[in-house]
């Protein structure tokens, strides 16, 4: 087990990070040869899933003997904490490494239980003089997921998606516009296989609807449209809704804001997935999956 | 939906005046009765214990269209008149609802400002493509209050919902013209300023002090706070520009009714709490002038003229605060107002001018540099105690400074002197 990386930009590292730093702290890093996805996932709650291209480091060397994967879990703060040390920093170069964790007293029972507690070391170097540098190192402890937990972690599958929508900076204004509206807990997305995007929000005694003025660009469905033809005109826009909560509906609209391009998807009453490239040369995107509320059956 | 359902119907670009002005009708009230009439769109609310009223008309010219099919009602068609072409016959008719003033002011508050602030692609045409236009929009009783804002990317549609006409108490708070005892004219921004200071030092009590004069610029209106730490003058300057007009009234008994005759010569006390003023003086900020009245029953009025910035052609909307002065019923009653005149108590309190530091008021491109605000005067206060001001020959301003009877001046906050009339104020 192998892991040796080097950073030179945190640009793309941090603003990842950063992105789903206020879902939660806890996160899945896994290292496979060509990504490093970063997983932040709970039962029944958002998740977002995160992948950074191998091209970002300059050095990226990961061995281990399930297929060079190798998958730990840990606190994204001090992590981002480390990075942006580094970052202020006049270093030119910081080194990522997965070292066994130093144990004080190590007694025979504690040897087993700590087999997975391992910790990431950040090292850098910062010039103060011509002479003179400083080195500063970060040990960030870590748990190295065993393969079967790895495997059991999953990217969320939609059964079905109606519309998927590619939005660009200019829909910021939309979202600006909603957050007035702090009142109810929940938000309803609708979005129309022709390109129409409608927000609401109903509260005890006010009910909102913003629409977007402009069609925008949609994807076209291949199944859908077929099974549509059958019974009505292709030219029909049909609307889909999914009602999420707002609150993860806000840390969606704040990602989106963060990002270069987002597509949109709606399972209608299902989940809202919001696909985000980070940046122009496309190394990260971050996909955020937002469950819907549960329908009543009546 | 057709016009043709439609009881009210009208349309405005001035959101961002509407925003400010409901504002303070919001810092009152929760649920705001609305009545619309030929004259424009009125809303009233009251406080939660019925103690302050404030009622605000926006007036029709605000809107670029504005129909009122108040008798839809009740014919149920064809006659559709628009107020535009008609106002005479509608003169008389008006609908009322009650909405929850605060949603209706969260969504009218919209920020536009940072709408122009992204994306390079609109930087050249920030100007008019993104000016919001806003729709009122009822169809009558039991149906929301719908307002529409459209810019040229986003439509947004909201719904109020509609109560049942709430409790009046708009009797209560008429005010009789007849009858009143002091009507003057200030500056928004100064008298606001005033409230400020008063606020500053911890106002409890605000006795309002005013004695007319032939001479205008002998006209007094003083403002004296009671608080913790003694009592604080301050002079309402007296220039035309400030002071625009200033009319004392006393009555006199004639057989079994009262006269009210203008005098000059005797000084009108009125009492309040000053929590009622820390209320609404907020609002006095975005005023271009008030008029402050009270009426022999105590009930006072401050009636905010509020302009446009941003269309100087509209008139301004007027809010009214109305409350009533605080005075116990045993001390005071309509036929006990004698006491408001000529007391002698307050007469001491604003004569005794010796050693008195001056703080000036006026807006501030008319500050003389020379002369020191209340700012500056708490400032150095602070940093250099020994060295105390210069008092300054005009009368703007006038806080109570007895600290050189003090062998030394404090420099840090000290707890009130042995109760007397005229404690110093420490600060």
């Amino acid at each position: 087990m192998k892991l040796k990386l080097c950073v030179s930009n945190t640009d793309v590292l941090l603003s990842t990070l950063s992105a789903i730093q206020p879902l939660r702290k806890l996160c899945v890093l896994r290292f496979t040869p060509v990504h490093l996805c970063i997983i932040s996932m709970a039962l029944n709650e958002p998740q977002a899933w995160c992948k950074i291209s191998q091209e970002v480091f300059p050095l990226y060397e990961v061995e281990s003997i399930r297929d060079n994967v190798l998958c730990v879990e840990t606190n994204i703060d001090p992590l981002i904490n480390a990075l942006r040390n580094f970052d202020k920093s006049n270093s030119d170069g910081l080194s990522i490494r997965l070292q066994r964790r130093p144990v004080a007293n190590e007694g025979p029972e504690s040897s087993k239980k700590n087999r997975s507690m391992a910790v990431l070391s950040l090292i850098y170097t910062e010039h103060v003089s011509m002479a003179s540098s400083r080195s500063y190192s970060f040990k960030i402890p870590v748990k190295v997921l065993k393969a079967e937990i790895d495997q059991g972690i999953v990217e969320p599958q939609l059964t079905h998606a109606e519309v998927l929508m590619k939005l660009d900076r200019d829909i910021l204004p939309l979202f600006r516009r909603i957050e007035r509206y702090k009142r109810s807990g929940y938000i309803c997305v609708t979005g129309t296989n022709r390109g129409r995007l409608e927000l609401s929000i109903e509260e005890d005694s006010r009910k909102v609807q913003l629409s977007w003025k402009e069609f925008l660009q949609v994807q076209q469905l291949e199944g859908e449209t077929q099974q549509q033809s059958q019974f009505s005109t292709q030219d029909q826009d049909m609307p889909h809704s999914v009602q999420i909560k707002l609150k993860d509906w806000r840390l969606g609209a704040k990602l989106t804001e963060l990002c270069y391009k987002v597509v949109m998807i709606i399972s209608e009453n299902h989940a809202l997935v919001l696909h985000c490239i980070l940046n122009e040369d496309e190394t990260a995107e971050v996909t955020y999956y937002i469950g819907g509320k549960i329908q009543d059956q009546e | 939906m057709s016009s043709h359902d439609l009881v009210f119907l009208a349309t405005t670009n001035a959101l961002s005046h509407i925003s400010s002005v409901l504002g303070c009708i919001a810092s009152i009230g929760t649920t705001a009765k609305v009545t619309i009439n030929s004259h424009g769109v009125h809303f009233t609310a009251y406080n939660d214990n019925q103690t302050i009223r404030v009622a605000l008309t926006l007036a029709k010219s605000l809107f670029t269209s504005f129909i009122l099919n108040a008798d839809h009602n009740a014919q149920e068609s064809n006659t559709q008149i628009s107020v535009t072409q008609d106002s005479d016959q509608l003169e008389e008719s008006e609908i009322s609802l009650s909405l929850d003033v605060q949603l209706f002011v969260e969504s009218v508050n919209i920020h536009t400002s940072h709408q122009t602030t992204f994306g390079g692609n609109n930087a050249s045409t920030n100007t008019d493509k993104n000016e919001i236009e806003c729709t009122f929009s009822y169809q009558g009783d039991g149906h929301p209050f719908a307002v529409i804002f459209e810019d040229n990317a986003i439509l947004e549609r909201v719904e109020f919902q509609t109560y049942a006409d709430q409790e009046d108490f708009e009797e209560r708070f008429s005010l009789d013209e007849t009858e009143l005892v002091l009507s003057t004219l200030l500056s928004g921004s100064l008298l606001y300023d005033v409230m400020k200071d008063l606020k500053d030092v911890n106002t409890d009590a605000l006795i309002v002090y005013v004695k007319d004069n032939p001479i205008p610029s002998n006209r007094k209106l003083v403002f004296i706070s009671q608080s913790e730490i003694g009592h604080s003058k301050h002079q309402y300057p007296s220039q035309k520009i400030y002071l625009q007009d200033l009319s004392v009234w006393k009555p006199q008994k004639m057989n079994d009714n009262l006269e009210f005759n203008q005098t000059i010569s005797d000084s009108l006390t009125c009492y309040y709490r000053f929590e009622t003023w820390a209320k609404i003086f907020r609002s006095f900020k975005i005023s271009n002038r008030i008029k402050l009245q009270k009426s022999i029953s105590g009930l006072t009025s401050t009636s905010l003229l509020v302009r446009n910035p941003h269309d100087q052609s509209y008139t301004g909307s007027v809010i009214d605060f109305r409350f009533w002065e605080n005075v116990n019923d045993e001390e005071i009653d309509n036929l006990n107002w004698e006491y408001c005149y000529n007391n002698t108590h307050v007469e001491q309190l604003v004569e005794d001018d010796q050693n008195i530091k001056i703080i000036q008021y006026a807006l501030s491109n008319n500050l003389d540099p020379n002369q020191i605000t209340l700012d500056d005067y708490l400032k150095r206060r602070e940093t250099r105690s020994h060295a105390r001001p210069q008092a300054t020959e005009t009368p703007f301003i006038i806080l109570d400074d007895n600290s050189h009877k003090e062998p030394e001046p404090s420099t840090t906050r000290r707890t009130p002197a042995p109760s007397t009339i005229d404690i110093p104020l420490f600060l």
